[in-house]
């Protein structure tokens, strides 16, 4: 328009001032994390999230009715000010990224500034605030008129807005319980949260089963000068199957017996229906080079089988791994207290029950197949159906992208 | 069939490419062998899709888990975007720059092979694991073609020799990678809260791939407001390929990354 080169601060504000906003918004950030010291944004949950979630749609919608013409809404809504939201966000995920979390002692910087605790850090507050309402300035002036290339662009900017907004508002309401299950005992309805407090739920469970499929062990072998296991040309195990005839490195191994539940009886593997039982393999294993050849057996053991290697030479030894689970579930009763249920909870199958999904999570490991423990999850999360309105937006608005394309930028250039 | 094959199938593979590339090249100016150098080209992506399948069914279970397998799947698509890049836009310098890499991850492959590793842990098996995997690999492939593009230009740039077109080529391949990747992230959303209760835990991988589309969206914002400048973006879209390469292998290595549910088996 003029020939005049624009003064900083001067409006309207391009990527300059935006990255002057950005910087001191950092800096302000920072100094509340050392004057909170150490204190972390924990969070604020039902009833002031909703409050806050519309207290800040408000405020948003105020800007864009009566002072959209203003320089300072109009920035805001502008390129460089959601390059620089986007950026300010980029460098915590990316300091997120590199700095492990959850250990304040790591470095004096990262205990002071609190870059241990990023997600709940003042200045990632800030950075979401600034960021939502870049966000929503520019959804709400892009929504008029409604056409087919608005759409998209409300699709992405509005799917996005929701799912951060109540993503991060909705985080103080999700509860998340740990149950365990034990397959003798009684009826369950408490649950302790990450914080190990005691809660009730509002239904009880039951396990009457525990169960778990496994692989079939994994045979190794092991240097004892590194204590590791020996990776020929990236092969470290192979599977133990009766008849199998296989070749790991210079050794050729033939698994002559294999029995999946033995215990072993004075040097012998037997099979055996007893509780505990471990897989054992009887193996002939030539050695390529000396024509050496050593026969044994060999087992990974549990906690009632003793475990068996098999010496190769002086500095090799042949393991079995523990088998590995295919597939964990939990037969169990629940109880909601207008009705009861039996069903079987399996990873990646949850179950709803009272507002509440039920997870199977964990067993007792140390005992493997053989545990009489289930470890199960419940989790409450009433946001969930917000973010993921703003998740199917968003899934919406990528295939509109996919579709269309850069068109606009087609005719731009 | 399994990885014992592989040396064969690659090697078909590498040598149906190889011959395609040099009909279509040797064709430039009379179009007397393009034909069949696009059906090289074709020969061996269809020799590399039949060794997945196969490998599949040997397995058992999706091809999709360690390193080397993601690597496989690159290889398979980069081949496919070059070529439909190359059929819709005629660079056919483009084709040749995707076969290369992709011969060059089945390289890396035969040099490093695998275990014939059938387990797959409970958490993996969902019908989520296909679409999510494979929608990323798809994205990166894309992505990593925008970048070989972005190399080019900044080349072209500092030769004086720069085209808009090279651009928005790369805009072209950012803008469909970018919403590949978008699905991938989505997907992967819906499944975390099917196992394990919550749709985002800030898993390192999750960190990583969250940046990577953070840093192609300000490349896309940079773009729309100043389509004129050059010299940014270009630089900015090599740039954001280093952070993908980070969130695909290199997050491996971080420490921050010690107990992610994502590093692969490379055993």
């Amino acid at each position: 328009m003029n020939d005049r080169k624009r003064e900083t601060w001067e409006h309207p504000w391009g990527y300059k001032e935006s990255f002057m906003v950005v910087l001191e918004l950092l800096l302000l950030g920072l100094i509340f994390e050392v004057l909170a010291r150490g204190r972390a944004f924990s969070g604020i949950s039902w009833p002031e999230n909703l409050i806050t979630g519309l207290v800040l749609i408000i405020l948003i919608s105020l800007a864009h009715i009566f002072f959209r013409k203003h320089p300072i809404v109009k920035w805001l809504s502008s390129v460089p000010a959601a390059i620089s939201a986007i950026s300010l966000f980029t460098f915590l995920v990316l300091l997120l990224g590199f700095i492990p979390q959850g250990n304040p002692h790591l470095h004096p910087i990262i205990r002071i500034f609190g870059l241990y605790h990023i997600k709940n850090s003042w200045v990632f507050v800030i950075s979401s605030v600034y960021l939502l309402t870049c966000l929503g300035l520019v959804a709400l002036r892009r929504a008029q008129p409604l056409n087919r290339k608005n759409i998209g662009f409300l699709l992405n900017h509005a799917g996005m807005w929701i799912v951060l907004a109540a993503g991060g508002l909705g985080a103080g309401d999700v509860h998340k319980l740990q149950v365990e299950l034990h397959e003798q005992s009684g009826f369950i309805n408490t649950g302790r949260n990450q914080a190990m407090e005691v809660n009730e739920l509002p239904f009880s469970m039951k396990l009457i089963d525990f169960h778990i499929d496994e692989y079939l062990p994994k045979i190794g072998i092991v240097d004892l000068n590194s204590g590791a296991l020996i990776s020929y040309n990236g092969r470290t195990t192979i599977t133990a199957e009766a008849g199998d005839q296989v070749e790991l490195g210079d050794w050729t191994i033939s698994v002559t017996e294999f029995i999946p539940d033995a215990d072993s009886d004075s040097g012998n593997y037997v099979f055996s229906e007893m509780e505990g039982s471990a897989p054992a393999a009887f193996l002939e294993v030539k050695d390529l080079l000396s024509r050496n050849q050593v026969n044994g057996w060999l087992s990974c053991g549990s906690y009632a089988v003793p475990m068996k290697h098999l010496p190769l030479d002086e500095e090799h030894v042949m393991v079995m791994l523990r088998p590995e689970a295919e597939r964990y579930s939990s037969h169990i009763i629940v109880d909601s207290g207008a009705k009861s249920d039996t069903i079987i909870l399996e990873v990646n199958r949850p179950h709803k029950i009272n507002g509440f999904n039920i997870y199977q999570l964990s067993y007792d490991e140390r005992m493997g197949k053989w545990s009489k423990i289930s470890i199960v999850e419940a989790v409450k999360d009433p946001w969930l159906p917000v973010v993921y309105a703003g998740i199917f937006m968003l899934l919406a608005g990528a295939a509109y992208i996919f579709w269309i394309g850069n068109e606009q930028k087609r005719n731009v250039l | 069939m399994n990885w014992i094959n592989y040396p064969l199938f690659g090697l078909i593979t590498i040598i149906f490419w190889i011959t395609g590339v040099m009909l279509i090249t040797i064709s430039e100016k009379t179009k007397k062998f393009e034909w069949q150098g696009r059906i090289f080209v074709l020969a061996g992506i269809v020799t590399l899709t039949i060794f997945l399948t196969l490998l599949w069914i040997r397995l058992e279970r999706p091809p999709l888990r360690t390193l080397g397998e993601t690597r496989l799947w690159y290889s398979l698509f980069l081949p496919l975007v070059g070529f439909v890049t190359y059929l819709r836009w005629n660079y056919k310098w483009f084709l040749s720059y995707a076969l290369g890499l992709a011969s060059l991850f089945m390289i890396i492959n035969y040099l490093h092979p695998e275990t014939y590793d059938k387990t797959l842990m409970p958490a993996l098996q969902s019908p989520w694991f296909v679409p999510h995997v494979i929608v990323y690999i798809f994205a990166y492939a894309l992505l990593a073609a925008s970048s070989l593009v972005a190399i080019k230009g900044l080349y072209q740039v500092y030769y004086r020799d720069f085209n808009q077109t090279t651009l928005r080529l790369a805009d072209n391949l950012v803008y469909i990678g970018f919403s590949f990747l978008t699905l991938g992230l989505l997907f992967g959303a819906l499944w975390a809260k099917e196992a394990w209760g919550h749709y985002w835990t800030w898993d390192p991988k999750e960190t990583w791939a969250f940046l990577t589309w953070l840093s192609y969206l300000i490349y896309m914002h940079f773009r729309t407001f100043q389509p004129k400048k050059v010299k940014v973006p270009l630089w900015a879209l090599s740039l954001a390929f280093v952070i993908l390469l980070i969130c695909w292998f290199g997050i491996n290595y971080l420490p921050s990354a010690e107990n992610s549910v994502h590093v692969y088996g490379t055993d």
